[in-house]
């Protein structure tokens, strides 16, 4: 890119923040888009955790202002029927419209051009259509809530027939075809974001930037590209399926003799019910490396730059990282030991899904081998680092419970599958989303947020999210199904309801804990101390800029002559080395990372 | 010295830490948190399962966790003190490359055979009960064969709960008339979902005869052979459900009672004047008191989100000796099916799908 092309920045209100084509500012648009349904899909939980704790009571100060809402009723009770529509809006939400906006929307927006020090992503009139896509479907997420029978209640993995069934009163209604529309619509803006990403990463690097010099947490977000370009699709092709299922009468995925209701469908059957799981599967189970592959890309960041020590073994944790892409698309089949497929299938996955934990174990041990004999500077981002780490563990371990066949039968659909799983996204991904914004915020506004406010919030947050979901094992064990609105219904289940009662009162504990980020987010951007250019002494190319970032980014396209995590290398005069500045010191990495850059 | 001062001063965290982890994985570890195990076929191979794999992940978690702990003691930033520059160590990532592959792949194979039991290798022959489920929303229905030991005909007997012999292997057929569902019967370790257009079978069995202890009033699974010695009353009790707080009072124990408010309250009670009780290998009238036990029945769940009303599909597990599940078949078939129910078997069984009557 030459050094001449920079535009001035629009001077429209309109072509600033509304249609605006800069990559930070996109970036910016997902992500208050995505604290606005962190918001709702948190409240969500709230309601659900109240009704498990104390079913049949009414919540109490929110309850009566959202009985507008088909899944409360006007005593303020969360109803047995909505509770249904509560899991299943709480988890597409979180998953669709919150982590993975933030992870790749809004992080994979602001930080990929910057890191291979272009001025933009390659195509931005592209990257602003996928937000416009996501904007919509948003909208219609939302106004889901509202519609006549409420929002979708076939959880948040809709499986058919139930969410392709249009009988009233015993499947899901508007709300479905709804849920299916905007789904649909997020597919696209992943589809159209990841083929931006691919090519800036391939085509924008700056000179002298070669694949072994990109930050990890690009290189989580290429592979994570890959993902969403050839997983998205397969899913995009069966909400189409469901879609026609659904508004024009067809049975993709409805057979024969199926009678909701006693009544015919009324379909001319022929489908195949596990269809849709293996296709859903097929996408979401490499969704799941979505929602957590960034996140592992911004931890390799933080815990390196703050323990002021270059990654241990950077090749293996690409390695690992691609591996993980290679395996996830054939270990879907891990979410069907119970659903009927053939059990010579069940083996083949069960293998595969143990061997997908080994790139994991790597990752792992190279990041605890990054902190051995490390410096470590306990700041709030390195925090969040660590709690990545920690929750990370405990989320991968729990999940060879699940690769065991024979095991799974019980702790299938089981609280223990609520607790890895978020475990994995919360503990895991959102802990590493917390540090991404205490660290980059400076670079985002243009100022710090609040030192002592961010530890308290990672403190808290570490405490109530073990508090709530490291006690979700037991209740696994002890059968406790998940996706049930009343526990206390069940004999056997009734010796566990203190614990239902302990982990809700700790989630109130965990979402009050989020008011203290938000707090903090919001009055350090108009308050906080303004940031200077590299406040963390980090080595990435987005520190050389100002803070915060100018239109351009770049002044001047900046050469690299180095890898990223050149810290504390011998006979420099600082434990830092930018990744422009060509004067490392005698030991400045592995020369094979030069490749050519452009 | 200097390492040994640092790991001091973190001892007040380190030794928190140290207790609080263990403890919390310690009581996943214990058996008290899983329903009883009452699958004499397989169910002991997959608890044991569970437990290896529990002891590997808990020494994994204590080497992980532990490393992470103790970097975050030794190597906090000291004023002039530079981290050690290095990018890895080829041996230290085969070693944790290579070791993590070995167990995995062991543990992969290790349990292929317990897999193979629970999901392929059926029991045939005579001795087999053989149970048709069809589950719709939201409900549970099972068919048995009645005294000609075949389905789909006039002799079949229909209830909404499962009621099986102890002690005999059974195969239950699965079916679905709407939408997927999932039969989990915890005690048994069994969970299968229920696919429209699929039969899918499951097989068990169970190994004890659940009771209700009438003087501690608490489950007892008691072995089928000491029954008649420990008097249990096959009728005459009747099993109450009350309230036992209003939930308003949102006051979460009954402390005297050790009972969560809300909750219902099981326990039995005497329905009429006299019991019949099992004792010695007849059945004998006595007085309710005389009784020490009560039989009782297993939770049946849906363990997949069926719909708006999942929360309603439940049904009741009974396990009982042989002759009585055998005199509790032929009245049934005696009563036969009523006429809507009747059809939604020939729907998707009799006329739907023949074969799946057959073996």
């Amino acid at each position: 890119m030459s050094n001449d092309h920079i535009h001035p920045p629009p001077s429209s209100f309109f072509y600033k923040y509304i249609w605006s084509t800069d990559h930070k500012v996109i970036g910016k648009q997902y992500l208050f888009t995505a604290f606005f349904f962190l918001l709702v899909g948190g409240l969500m939980a709230m309601l659900m955790r109240w009704q498990l704790a104390y079913p049949g009571s009414p919540v109490p100060v929110l309850g009566k202002m959202l009985s507008a809402l088909a899944f409360i009723d006007d005593d303020g009770r969360v109803t047995e029927e909505g509770f249904n529509q509560l899991v299943t809006m709480h988890g597409t939400i979180m998953i669709f419209f919150v982590v993975i906006p933030i992870l790749v929307g809004a992080f994979g927006n602001f930080l990929i051009p910057l890191h291979v020090g272009a001025r933009d992503v390659a195509f931005p009139v592209l990257n602003a259509l996928s937000y416009w896509l996501f904007l919509p479907a948003s909208v219609l997420i939302f106004a889901s809530l509202f519609v006549e029978g409420g929002p979708a209640q076939a959880g948040w993995t809709s499986y058919a027939p139930l969410a392709d069934l249009t009988q009233t009163g015993f499947s899901a209604g508007h709300g479905q075809t709804l849920w299916l529309l905007a789904l649909f619509l997020v597919g696209w803006a992943s589809i159209l974001g990841g083929f931006n990403f691919l090519t800036t990463i391939i085509k924008l690097r700056a000179p002298g930037l070669g694949w072994g010099r990109l930050p990890l947490v690009t290189w989580a977000q290429f592979i994570t590209a890959v993902f969403q370009l050839l997983a998205t699709p397969v899913l995009a092709a069966a909400l189409c399926l469901m879609l026609v299922d659904r508004l024009l009468g067809t049975s993709f995925f409805i057979p024969e003799h199926v009678y909701p209701g006693d009544v015919a469908s009324g379909r001319s059957g022929g489908g195949v019910v596990l269809m849709w799981q293996h296709i859903f599967w097929f996408y979401s189970h490499p969704a799941v490396y979505i929602l957590v592959l960034p996140g592992m890309g911004i931890a390799s960041d933080l815990i390196s730059t703050f323990a002021r020590k270059p990654i241990f073994g950077y090749k293996a944790m690409v390695a690992s990282m691609a591996s993980i892409m290679g395996l996830g698309f054939i270990v879907w089949g891990h979410h069907m030991f119970v659903s009927g497929m053939q059990p010579v299938m069940g083996k083949t996955f069960m293998i595969s899904t143990m061997l997908i934990a080994l790139p994991s174990g790597v990752k792992v041990f190279n990041w605890l081998g990054t902190l051995w004999g490390s410096s470590i500077r306990f700041t709030a981002p390195m925090l969040c680092g660590l709690s990545f780490l920690s929750m990370f563990i405990i989320g991968g371990l729990s999940g060879l419970f699940m690769a065991a066949t024979p095991v799974d039968i019980f702790i299938h659909d089981t609280y223990y599958i609520v607790a890895h799983f978020h475990y994995i996204v919360f503990g895991g991904t959102l802990f590493a989303v917390f540090g991404g914004f205490y660290f980059w915020f400076p670079k985002m506004f243009g100022r710090m947020m609040h030192e002592g406010l961010a530890k308290l919030h990672c403190a808290l947050t570490f405490v109530g999210f073990n508090l709530a979901f490291f006690p979700m094992h037991f209740l696994g064990e002890a059968g406790h199904m998940r996706r049930i609105s009343t526990p206390t219904e069940y004999e056997w289940l009734m010796p566990v309801q203190p614990m239902n009662v302990f982990i809700s009162h700790s989630a109130f504990l965990l979402g009050a804990a989020q008011l203290i980020f938000l707090f903090n987010f919001f009055w350090s951007w108009v308050a906080g101390r303004r940031a200077e250019p590299n406040p963390w002494q980090s080595n990435t190319l987005e520190w050389t800029t100002p803070s915060p970032i100018p239109y351009y980014n770049f002044d001047k396209v900046p050469t690299v002559h180095h890898g990223p995590y050149e810290y504390s290398t011998a006979g420099a005069e600082t434990d830092w080395t930018p990744q422009d500045r060509p004067d490392a010191g005698p030991a400045a990495g592995p020369a094979a990372g030069a490749g050519k850059g452009h | 010295m200097h390492c040994l001062s640092r790991i001091r001063s973190g001892l007040p965290l380190l030794v928190t830490l140290a207790v609080a982890l263990p403890w919390g994985a310690a009581e996943a570890a214990e058996w008290g948190w899983l329903p009883p195990n009452i699958n004499s076929a397989y169910g002991d191979e997959v608890d044991d399962l569970y437990l290896v794999i529990m002891y590997l992940v808990l020494v994994m978690f204590a080497l992980t966790e532990g490393a992470l702990l103790v970097s975050c003691l030794l190597f906090r930033r000291r004023e002039g003190h530079r981290a050690r520059y290095s990018h890895g160590n080829l041996r230290a990532e085969l070693f944790w490359s290579v070791v993590p592959a070995i167990i995995l792949v062991w543990l992969a194979l290790v349990q292929t055979d317990t897999w193979a039991k629970v999901r392929e290798r059926f029991p045939t022959g005579p001795e087999v009960y053989r149970v048709q489920a069809l589950a719709e929303q939201f409900s549970w229905n099972f068919r048995y064969p009645g005294t000609d030991g075949q389905f789909g005909t006039a002799d079949d007997a229909y209830d909404g709960t499962l009621v099986v012999p102890v002690r005999t292997p059974v195969v239950i057929t699965l079916a679905s008339k709407d939408v997927i569902h999932s039969l989990f019967l915890p005690h048994l370790r069994v969970k299968q979902d229920t696919v429209p257009g699929l039969r899918i079978k499951v097989w068990f069995e169970a190994g004890r005869v659940p009771c209700w202890d009438l003087t501690r009033q608490e489950l007892a699974l008691l072995d089928p052979e000491d029954m008649d010695a420990a008097r249990v009353a096959v009728e005459g009790f009747a099993f109450q459900e009350t309230r036992v707080v209003d939930l308003e009072s949102r006051e979460p124990w009954d402390e005297g009672k050790g009972l969560w408010k809300g909750l219902k309250a099981f326990a039995y009670a005497p329905a009429g004047a006299a019991a019949r009780i099992r004792h010695r290998g007849a059945t004998a009238d006595g007085a309710h008191g005389e009784a020490q036990y009560a039989l009782h029945s297993l939770d049946v769940a849906c363990a997949e989100l069926c719909g708006l009303g999942h929360f309603r599909m439940k049904s009741r597990l009974f396990i009982w000796p042989r002759d009585m599940v055998d005199a509790w078949m032929a009245a049934k078939a005696a009563q036969g099916a009523d006429r809507q129910l009747a059809k939604k078997w020939r729907r998707i069984y009799d006329e739907g799908h023949p074969h799946w009557n057959q073996d």
